[in-house]
């Protein structure tokens, strides 16, 4: 069995030598690679376990036998446990009433709106509107409700915010799973004599179960990795080692206690990531049939229960919409609260003293975008089309950034490249492969999926016509593939927009982003500049999230532009 | 001649999908590899197209070895069994397709995709794309597509396996008639044993990455070498029988109690495994004439252009197809059975 498997492998080293386009793009590939996924990672594992040539756990030990810190993992895993749960109940409520109440097309698109309005909004957006609710002058704990010196910080604000910002994710997990379940299965029970509430507890709910543990898995790494929510909603009191690492390298300069903080972060995240992607990730798989559409309505949900789930939803759509109408009412006065007479002042300021930071992150979107949804695509056409040795090694590594927490990547190039040989700290172009190489695994993600529903004879008839492989891809696979290259595009620009855990690390005096002057005016209070940048990124990313939406609309597979569309979403 | 195979060997790991086959194709002429999946028969028209390389072996086209080759860089053009027409591009690009990646320029490159189109009977529908075409049309668009680049050898894949039964027999026709009209050199996959039959000039029969037997259709029906091609080119009951030789050309087979002269130059004496065809078999009522096989009828279905019978002889139970549908024989009946020497096969020991 090895003879043969060696065999094998040395007759695909010989077909992929005899093509020097296929051969020289899988070593450019592996060379970018190994420079901004694999060094900075070694880079960071050596400044933690590594002191004076010797490997040591003393540093591991030190930083574990802290209390502070072992607080903050303790907290960490309860936020991240609370947000996981609460998340995963919010987004089946959401799922199961978009599948099963009956819902008007128009409704239902509302309802997605809504919901995937957090996903594409800068990672402040719901934490200054809990500030302006919640605090000692909040419009909820103070106008309404009289209270006087409440704080807004702490374990439950935070829970909130990341919750309305993640359940978006379970909700576009559970929602494919519900409406794969059949509901002949519940008209049988129905049938059978079961109640109404007796076949949701013993068919639809079993049913869901693998798509619940998924949900959750995926919402519990989302918080466990949330850099951006607890350091605004966190305080003092309330520590979590993302938080923890970033002090430690921008208040204390202490690169190697902020190195083992994230990856002490490391055990967790990569324990949750192969569970969910390589034991529930594979049960929950369904396909999508485009038979939902056909089905009659079920019967199995009573009239009131379906008014029930319809008013919880608009309850927390409400409640979202509030946050986000609040966000934009605070750049429109002086000081929310306090004087809530009408300005532009805060639009003045993000547009003088704030252009730069906006000219910035613009800029570097646009040069991360063709090249993230270009990199996207190339590295999902050479996994899922071409077969050359360590194909299963490429497309593992090139996940690693997608999978890793934010502050470990972030940490980790600011470690690898501050000095020479590669010394890029303080440019652009540290901040673009960042983008890049983190956030195009959805665009390779999209290119795979989309190849394994076009058959290969295509380009195998495009060889066979006389086309070499580079314009068999250009001309045959790389029109097809559009969609996902769009969708990784999006993708791209999207995070390029509104990420901070990794790239806040990365900025510097002469390059710095809107996400990180939000920041800045969030600790200087000046929220009204805050939540006018917050609205002027959100503008900006729906503009080219329609835009890209318009264009895969035009595309003629029609399953294709769905499954692209999907990914935008998610 | 225009391809030439010699001890070819493709393995996948260890398994040998071709086991060493050496075959020659002449020019002009329309060659069928034949053969159950799974035989190695779609992996060699890959060889040939260049899309999979051997293990071992040498490969020739016109003259010229292109055994370590891409398919880019053959002078074949293959026509998929899914047609895998680009679905981004119109007819008319789909057929210039090939024609602009061989540097033929634009207006020229158009001209010839439009006579393409017009060989294969598709005049007008240079503009519509693929999927506003019917199947057989599809079907002829890949023709086309392959044809205008005018290959030293044009390979089909089990090109009819996606169309309706009367459409199969149509396109057939058509494809035999382009071949023979522009003397192309064709290598055409099926599993069809009744469609390689009426396409081909000749049929390479493989089975289990070997090749079996080839011939003209002729030979191979009339002539098969093993029981497996007796088997497959064609019905045949399987019978014990023995061999006695007259002569050189001819010798005497008993079945049972009937004794049949056949044609054969090489089968030895003694017992035998003889194929009989169930055409060549006549039911007739018993007693019928001498030397006839006497059987009792155990199946009969009427199948309104023949009827078939099932019948247990002491060579074993034959099943024969019988012309003769207005005077059905009931099961348990005793019939007579005469064998037609054209029919009675020595397939071996």
């Amino acid at each position: 069995m090895a003879a043969a498997s060696s065999a094998q492998s040395s007759h695909s080293w010989r077909r992929v030598a005899r093509d020097p386009v296929l051969l020289s793009t899988i070593l450019v590939v592996w060379v970018l690679l190994a420079l901004f996924v694999v060094f900075p990672l070694v880079e960071l594992l050596a400044r933690a376990f590594v002191d004076e040539g010797k490997v040591t756990l003393g540093p591991l030990l030190e930083i574990v036998s802290n209390g502070g810190h072992r607080t903050a993992l303790a907290n960490s895993l309860i936020l991240a446990t609370a947000v996981g749960i609460a998340g995963t109940a919010l987004g089946f409520l959401f799922a199961f009433t978009a599948v099963r109440a009956g819902l008007g097309r128009h409704w239902l698109t509302l309802l997605d709106a809504v919901v995937l309005l957090p996903l594409v909004s800068p990672p402040f957006t719901t934490s200054i509107s809990i500030i302006f609710s919640f605090g000692p002058k909040g419009f909820i704990s103070h106008d309404l409700l009289g209270l006087g010196n409440v704080s807004p910080y702490g374990f439950w604000s935070t829970a909130l915010a990341e919750t309305l910002t993640y359940f978006p994710i379970a909700y576009l997990t559970l929602r494919p799973i519900l409406a794969a379940i059949d509901p002949n299965l519940e008209e049988m029970a129905f049938s059978l004599g079961g109640s109404r509430g007796r076949i949701f507890r013993t068919v639809t709910l079993p049913l869901a179960v693998p798509g619940f543990a998924n949900a959750f898995l995926l919402l519990f790494a989302a918080s466990l990795a949330d850099f951006a929510t607890p350091l605004i909603l966190g305080g003092n009191g309330f520590p979590v080692l993302p938080t923890e690492a970033y002090l430690q390298i921008t208040g204390l300069f202490d690169f190697k206690g902020g190195a083992v903080l994230s990856l002490v972060l490391l055990v967790p995240a990569a324990f949750v990531f192969f569970l969910q992607r390589y034991w529930v990730g594979r049960r929950t798989y369904v396909t999508v049939t485009g038979k939902v559409g056909q089905r009659s309505r079920t019967r199995a949900l009573a009239p009131w229960a379906g008014v029930l789930l319809v008013a919880g939803c608009f309850a927390v759509a409400a409640l979202i919409a509030y946050f986000y109408g609040l966000l934009v009412y605070a750049s429109l006065v002086v000081a929310f609260g306090a004087n809530n007479s009408f300005t532009l002042a805060h639009y003045h300021v993000i547009f003088t003293e704030g252009l730069p930071a906006i000219r910035d992150t613009l800029i570097i979107a646009a040069i991360g975008m063709p090249l993230g949804g270009f990199y996207g695509v190339l590295v999902g056409y050479l996994i899922a089309r071409k077969n050359f040795p360590g194909r299963r090694a490429m497309e593992l590594v090139a996940m690693i950034n997608y999978a890793l927490p934010g502050t470990i990547v972030g940490i980790g190039y600011l470690i690898a490249f501050n000095d020479p040989p590669i010394a890029l700290t303080g440019g652009a172009m540290i901040i673009v492969a960042c983008y890049v190489f983190r956030y195009s695994p959805t665009g390779i993600r999209a290119t795979v999926a989309l190849l394994q529903q076009i058959d290969r004879s295509l380009e195998e008839a495009s060889s066979s016509l006389g086309a070499g492989s580079g314009e068999t891809f250009r001309r045959v696979t790389l029109p097809l593939i559009a969609p996902a290259f769009f969708a990784g595009l999006g993708v791209v620009f999207i995070r390029s927009m509104t990420a901070i855990s990794a790239t806040i690390f990365l900025v510097s005096i002469s390059w710095t982003l809107i996400t990180v002057r939000i920041l800045e005016n969030m600790t200087e209070l000046a929220l009204g500049p805050a939540a006018a940048f917050s609205v002027f990124v959100i503008v900006v990313v729906f503009i080219v999230v329609a835009a890209l939406s318009a264009v895969l609309a035009r595309f003629r597979a029609p399953t294709a532009g769905t499954a692209a569309r999907s990914f935008l979403g998610g | 001649m225009s391809v030439r195979f010699t001890n070819v060997v493709k393995r996948y790991g260890a398994t040998p999908a071709v086991a060493g086959i050496s075959f020659i194709v002449e020019s002009g002429t329309l060659v069928t590899l034949l053969g159950p999946s799974g035989c190695g028969k779609t992996t060699t028209l890959r060889m040939i197209a260049g899309l999979e390389l051997p293990s071992e072996g040498r490969i020739e086209i016109a003259g010229r070895d292109v055994t370590n080759l891409s398919a880019t860089e053959r002078d074949v053009s293959m026509v998929f069994q899914s047609y895998a027409l680009f679905p981004h591009m119109s007819v008319l690009e789909n057929v210039a397709y090939g024609l602009r990646r061989s540097g033929v320029a634009g207006a020229e490159a158009t001209q010839r995709a439009l006579e393409g189109l017009a060989q294969v009977g598709l005049e007008g529908y240079g503009q519509r794309q693929p999927s506003e075409l019917s199947g057989g049309q599809q079907q002829r668009v890949a023709v086309a597509r392959a044809l205008v680049l005018k290959p030293s050898v044009l390979l089909f894949d089990e090109p009819l396996s996606n169309l309706d039964a009367r459409l199969r027999r149509q396109m057939r026709e058509e494809i035999r008639e382009l071949q023979q009209r522009l003397s192309l050199t064709v290598v055409y996959v099926t599993h069809d044993q009744q469609e390689a039959m009426a396409v081909s000039d000749r049929i390479i029969v493989m089975n289990a990455g070997r090749i079996e037997q080839e011939g003209s259709p002729r030979d191979l029906y009339e002539r098969p070498a093993t029981p497996f091609l007796a088997r497959f080119m064609g019905e045949s009951n399987p019978a014990k029988g023995q061999v006695r030789r007259l002569d050189r050309a001819r010798v005497i087979v008993r079945l049972g109690s009937t004794e049949i002269e056949v044609g054969d130059s090489s089968a030895k004496e003694g017992a035998a495994t003889v194929a009989v065809r169930p055409e060549a078999i006549t039911v007739e009522a018993a007693p019928g004439p001498a030397n006839a096989l006497p059987g009792t009828i155990a199946k009969a279905s009427y199948l309104g252009t023949h009827m078939e019978y099932s019948i247990d002889t002491a060579a074993g139970t034959l099943f024969a197809t019988c012309p003769r549908v207005e005077r059905p024989l009931p099961v348990g009946a005793s019939v007579a059975l005469v064998l037609a020497p054209r029919g009675v096969i020595v397939v071996g020991v």
